[in-house]
């Protein structure tokens, strides 16, 4: 009997503190807001009509919400190929030597810092910088002599949503770069050495050895790459507000103004099932190619 | 192949000194080891052949041709490391045919030359692996192999035996020895361990300190240690150093026992007499020995003994059996005793 209790009860009772957190604060809300995705319903109404999947169909016909996920893409695609391609690059750079001792860890430390600066300072910051008239970017266009080049950068529906994901490249790049010099750390220098003596380059050095090694971390890095582009809110809703014209408008702040702004709280759940779904996906494709890997 | 000439080489980091002006030449097919206890400078040594520490002083060549200011991969050698450095990511098979790859020989001399290195290091049925599916031995094969098929004029080897256990070690050693005789490639092999030194090489470089103590053949330098340090350094048990003074042709310790040397040295005074454990023989005419401690191995006995407050080790073939207490009577030919100035420590 005491053997049954600890094999099979004690490991039961030990995760039991985070399986009851987990399902009152994570599977009970996903299930409950796949439920309220099925009613109409506003904060104040009274009674709930279930719809079925009517919310789903006019979701499907919203061209918002093509024009939002198609946003979320855009600064999936982006934020992949800068932040986790980009940031290999700057690690592997910063890593071979060719910025040495002081230079080196300045570059690191200049990287990282946006990283930690709230998102309301990042901004409020660059949005005074984007300013068309006294904004920096305006008045470095002028200094170099194309002020024709100078837009109402957050102001116009053609760059506003570039924009702000170049924000978020700034922001984000320098993060991720770090965390791809722990990895490139990890390597064995020997492995270098021994590519050096087969007559490898820097650069073949970089494709032979450094992505290979650094696969199982570029995954991660994609994957958060990709899930912060499924569910970015914060520095558009300060910047553009999805604005203008909806040109910036992403899937959560889409959801976040029907559900309080537009009280249609009914289709706002919709539009959550809808991020939880392409989150699971994602998800699942990574923890597949993580399995292929191991 | 290539012979190596080494001259004046000196390697600083800073105010630190790590290797003193190294003159060493190694002949064309030579097998050379270089060895010491760690920090010596002999892997900084073998690291600046190879191209990958820069010179701070004096002159490399590799053939007719300086290589200070060569990259590595025009160096023309192949480097065996300690811990393998195989690329993880790549078959066994591809580990091989990298470099080959890398300098766009065609694909059929590159299969023919992994086939055949393939084969002489038994890893035909190995090709196709990762290098986490192989044990220590093969992945150690393999970065032989690796090294192998680029026909270098000098094989390089980092202690590449260290990371094995006893068994296997002894068997690789086996296995490097032969292929270089088969190949006769110059090859420097770096290791702290005196019994492989020994054991492969053709000459052995012994370093302290950043510095060449003694190069020999392997049984001058047992028979003819130039010093303190390489008497006590090469054999194992190690030497006998017992500490007193010569009086004309005889030893004496400090407290007062006489050895009989043989020979009336070049020099009197403070000395240093070194008897190697292997060179005592039970006599009943030999000096007596109150026996301290007895570890029979099987094919030998290793034994302490004391005279007076002078304590020995010896090395006896036969089994004798005598236990902590009896008094042995042990002798020695007096011409395999070695004597070292106290000052210098240079034989005398």
């Amino acid at each position: 009997m005491s053997r049954f209790r600890s094999r099979v009860v004690v490991p039961y009772l030990l995760m039991a503190p985070a399986l009851v957190l987990l399902s009152v604060f994570v599977y009970v809300p996903v299930i409950e807001n796949l439920r309220y995705s099925l009613y109409r319903w506003s904060s104040l109404s009274p009674t709930w009509d279930f719809v079925g999947f009517d919310n789903y169909a006019a979701l499907l016909a919203d061209p918002l919400f093509w024009r939002a996920l198609g946003n979320n893409a855009t600064y999936a695609a982006v934020s992949l190929i800068v932040q986790v391609c980009g940031g290999l690059v700057l690690a592997a750079t910063l890593e071979a030597g060719v910025l040495r001792g002081r230079l080196s860890s300045f570059f690191r430390i200049s990287f990282f810092i946006p990283s930690i600066l709230p998102i309301t300072v990042i901004g409020l910051l660059w949005t005074l910088l984007y300013q068309p008239s006294i904004g920096l970017v305006a008045q470095i266009l002028e200094a170099i002599g194309v002020p024709s080049l100078a837009h109402a950068w957050l102001g116009e529906e053609a760059t506003a949503l570039y924009a702000v994901i170049l924000v978020s490249q700034w922001q984000w790049t320098g993060y991720i770069a770090v965390l791809f010099i722990v990895a490139i750390r990890a390597i064995p220098v020997e492995l270098y050495e021994a590519a050096s003596l087969d007559g490898a380059g820097k650069i073949r050095q970089f494709f032979a050895i450094t992505i290979p090694c650094v696969r199982e971390m570029t995954l991660v890095m994609a994957s958060i790459t990709v899930f912060g582009a499924v569910k970015v809110f914060d520095i558009i809703w300060v910047m553009t507000g999805g604005g203008p014209n909806g040109s910036s408008e992403v899937l959560a702040t889409l959801m976040y103004r029907s559900a309080f702004r537009n009280d249609v709280v009914g289709y706002a759940s919709t539009i959550a099932v809808v991020m939880f779904c392409l989150s699971l996906v994602f998800g699942l494709i990574q923890i597949r190619l993580q399995r292929e890997q191991s | 192949m290539a012979t190596i000439s080494i001259a004046g080489v000196r390697k600083t980091y800073g105010a630190a000194t790590v290797l003193s002006g190294i003159d060493l030449d190694i002949g064309d097919g030579e097998f050379v080891v270089l060895v010491g206890p760690s920090g010596c400078g002999k892997s900084t040594l073998l690291r600046m052949i190879a191209g990958l520490e820069e010179i701070s002083d004096g002159t490399i060549r590799i053939g007719e041709r300086v290589v200070n200011d060569l990259p590595s991969k025009d160096r023309d050698i192949a480097m065996v490391f300690q811990n393998y450095a195989l690329y993880p990511h790549m078959t066994v098979r591809d580990n091989m045919a990298f470099s080959l790859k890398l300098r766009r020989a065609e694909k059929s001399e590159i299969e023919r030359r992994v086939r055949d290195a393939a084969a002489i290091l038994g890893l035909t049925p190995l090709l196709d692996r990762l290098p986490r599916q192989l044990s220590g031995g093969q992945r150690q094969r393999v970065a032989m192999g690796r090294a192998i098929v680029r026909d270098p004029q000098v094989f390089l080897f980092d202690e590449p035996l260290s990371n094995l256990d006893a068994k296997l070690r002894v068997q690789m050693r086996s296995e490097i020895k032969e292929l270089h005789q088969r190949l006769k490639t110059t090859t420097i092999y770096v290791t702290h361990d005196q019994i492989e030194a020994m054991t492969m090489a053709d000459r052995v470089v012994i370093m302290r300190d950043g510095a060449v103590e003694q190069i020999g053949r392997p049984l001058d330098l047992y028979d003819h240690p130039a010093n303190l340090f390489v008497a006590g350094f090469i054999g194992s048990p190690a030497m006998n150093l017992i500490e007193g003074h010569v009086e004309g042709d005889t030893f004496r310790d400090e407290a007062g026992s006489s050895w009989p040397i043989g020979h009336t040295p070049s020099e009197g005074g403070r000395a240093v007499l070194g008897i190697r454990p292997e060179h005592f023989r039970l006599d009943p005419d030999g000096l007596p020995f109150e026996v301290v401690l007895v570890e029979p191995t099987g094919s030998e006995t290793q034994v302490l003994v004391r005279r007076g407050d002078q304590q020995v080790v010896c090395l006896l073939r036969e089994r004798a059996s005598t236990c902590p207490g009896d008094t042995l009577h042990l002798a020695y030919r007096p011409e395999q005793a070695h004597l070292f100035s106290k000052e210098s420590g240079r034989r005398i």
